[in-house]
Parts: C-alpha cells; sequence; structure tokens
C-alpha cells in the first residue's frame, strides 16, 4: 500500500496532482521528492508502544507526524511507535471499506514537533 | 542564566528521548579556515569556509526493544538523516534552554565497546546530512 503525499504549489500540483495523492515510492524516490520541495508528506498518526518517549510523546499516546519512509521503519522496527491504522487512507480507498476516514481519526493526538 | 552543572539533558534521536541512556554529549559547529593570505601580507589571513557539525552522544548500551541498539542499529544501515536533538536540561526549548538541532547521519556504531568488569558503554557519531547544519531553537 502506498503513502499519502500533498502537493505544495499550483506547479507541484501540475507535476502531481491536486490534493492528496497515493504513491508507492521506494525511500529514493521518496526523498528525491521530497528535496524537491513540490511535495510535503501528509502527517499520519502513530502510537508510541515502547517505554521511551517519541516525538515529546508519552508511552501509550499517540502524535501525529509526517514520517519519511526509513524514519518511519526505524521507528516501528525499533518496537517505539505503531501506525495507528485508517487514520489517513486516501478517501476513495476509505470509502471502498465503508470507512469515514475523518470519523476514523483518533481525537487526541498532537502534532510532533521537528518530524 | 548561571553557570550550570549538567545533570539532565535531553538527548532525541530520531526523535526519541533516550537521555537515560546517554552519559556524555558533544556538540561540534565548525567553519572550514580557508587561507586567503595574499602578497604584501605579513601574518597568515584566514576567512571562514564551509560549515560542518557533528552530535557525538556516549550510550550506556541497552539491547531491551525500543531502546538503544533498536534506535540506533537501523539508522547505521540508512542514508537519510534523522533528526538528532540536544537540550541543556529536558524542559522545553526555550532562551534559556536552547536545543542543538542536526539532522544527522549516523557514521559510527560501535555496538559493543568494553571491558570486563565495565558497564557496557559505546560512542554513537553523527554527523551533518542536511545543508541547514546546526540549528539551536528556542522553540
Amino acid at each position: 500500500m502506498g503513502r499519502l503525499y500533498r502537493a505544495t504549489s499550483e506547479k507541484a500540483e501540475a507535476v502531481y496532482e491536486p490534493g492528496e495523492f497515493e504513491r508507492d515510492w521506494t525511500v529514493e524516490q521518496e526523498n528525491d521528492a521530497l528535496a524537491s520541495g513540490l511535495v510535503e508528506i501528509v502527517p499520519r498518526t502513530y502510537k508510541v508502544v515502547g517505554d521511551s518517549r517519541v516525538y515529546e510523546t508519552a508511552p501509550g499516546d499517540t502524535f501525529e507526524a509526517g514520517l519519511r519512509i526509513e524514519q518511519e521503519k526505524a521507528l516501528v522496527d525499533g518496537g517505539h511507535v505503531a501506525l495507528v491504522e485508517d487514520a489517513k487512507k486516501p478517501k476513495a480507498a476509505a470509502a471502498d471499506e465503508g470507512v469515514d476516514a475523518e470519523a476514523a481519526a483518533p481525537k487526541s493526538t498532537r502534532k510532533a514537533k521537528g518530524a | 542564566m548561571a553557570i550550570t552543572v549538567l545533570t539532565n539533558a535531553m538527548v532525541l534521536v530520531g526523535g526519541v528521548d533516550l537521555s537515560d541512556h546517554v552519559s556524555k554529549v558533544t556538540i561540534e559547529d565548525v567553519r572550514a579556515p580557508v587561507d586567503v593570505t595574499a602578497m604584501g601580507a605579513t601574518n597568515t589571513a584566514v576567512a571562514k569556509g564551509l560549515g560542518d557539525a557533528k552530535i557525538t552522544l556516549d550510550f550506556f548500551q541497552d539491547f531491551a526493544p525500543a531502546k538503544v541498539h533498536a534506535t540506533l542499529q537501523p539508522l547505521i544501515g540508512s542514508s537519510t538523516p534523522t533528526a538528532i536533538e540536544v537540550r541543556p536540561t529536558n524542559a522545553a526549548r526555550s532562551a534559556t534552554n536552547p536545543a542543538a538541532l542536526m539532522q544527522g547521519l549516523l557514521m559510527n556504531y560501535n555496538m559493543l565497546d568494553g571491558s570486563v568488569g565495565a558497564a557496557s558503554a559505546m560512542t554513537a557519531e553523527f554527523v551533518n546530512g542536511a545543508q541547514a547544519g546546526m540549528s539551536y531553537p528556542t522553540s
């Protein structure tokens, strides 16, 4: 399954597409796209499952951050965080499954600083 | 602010708070000296060249899930810079508690580095991996 990205300007929308879009990029493709400044990662919601604070979020709490593929993998593989499913699925995918993506989003999330 | 004794520095590696396993932090923000001495000079003239930065952290090793090894080991194989942040204390960023923030690449990771009878400690060295270099945000 791909990840959600968002064009950062009208020019970027011409290169990619308006609004949020899904891509199954590799680490290198994602790094190149982000370095171009044309796209940004749509933040996802994570739950801190380890016993260390992550992005100033206590264990058991959730936070929202636009983590790169490798950053997310490192935190997930390291046992620090787990992705909160369905929080930021593409609307089309959510509709296919009969899930209201907005309603599924966690209520008490905080934005991560420096993510 | 008064002179302080370092007892509670905060160390975030990729957003993970590993402060309780860190025994020493070293933050280096340097500029390369460029020789611009011209004919007629009586002393060497030096200008500041390109910047560079490095954060070196001494850890007590811990192989438990979500601890030191689990956090650092993925970074040595990664070529994507990760945020390294150090603050004088574990309070929020402020003018009197500024952060040193750098997008760093882990270049040295010695999983084990110790002698018999000693605490299992190791050093991780992060070098600057982004054009922003070292910054010192206060908020």
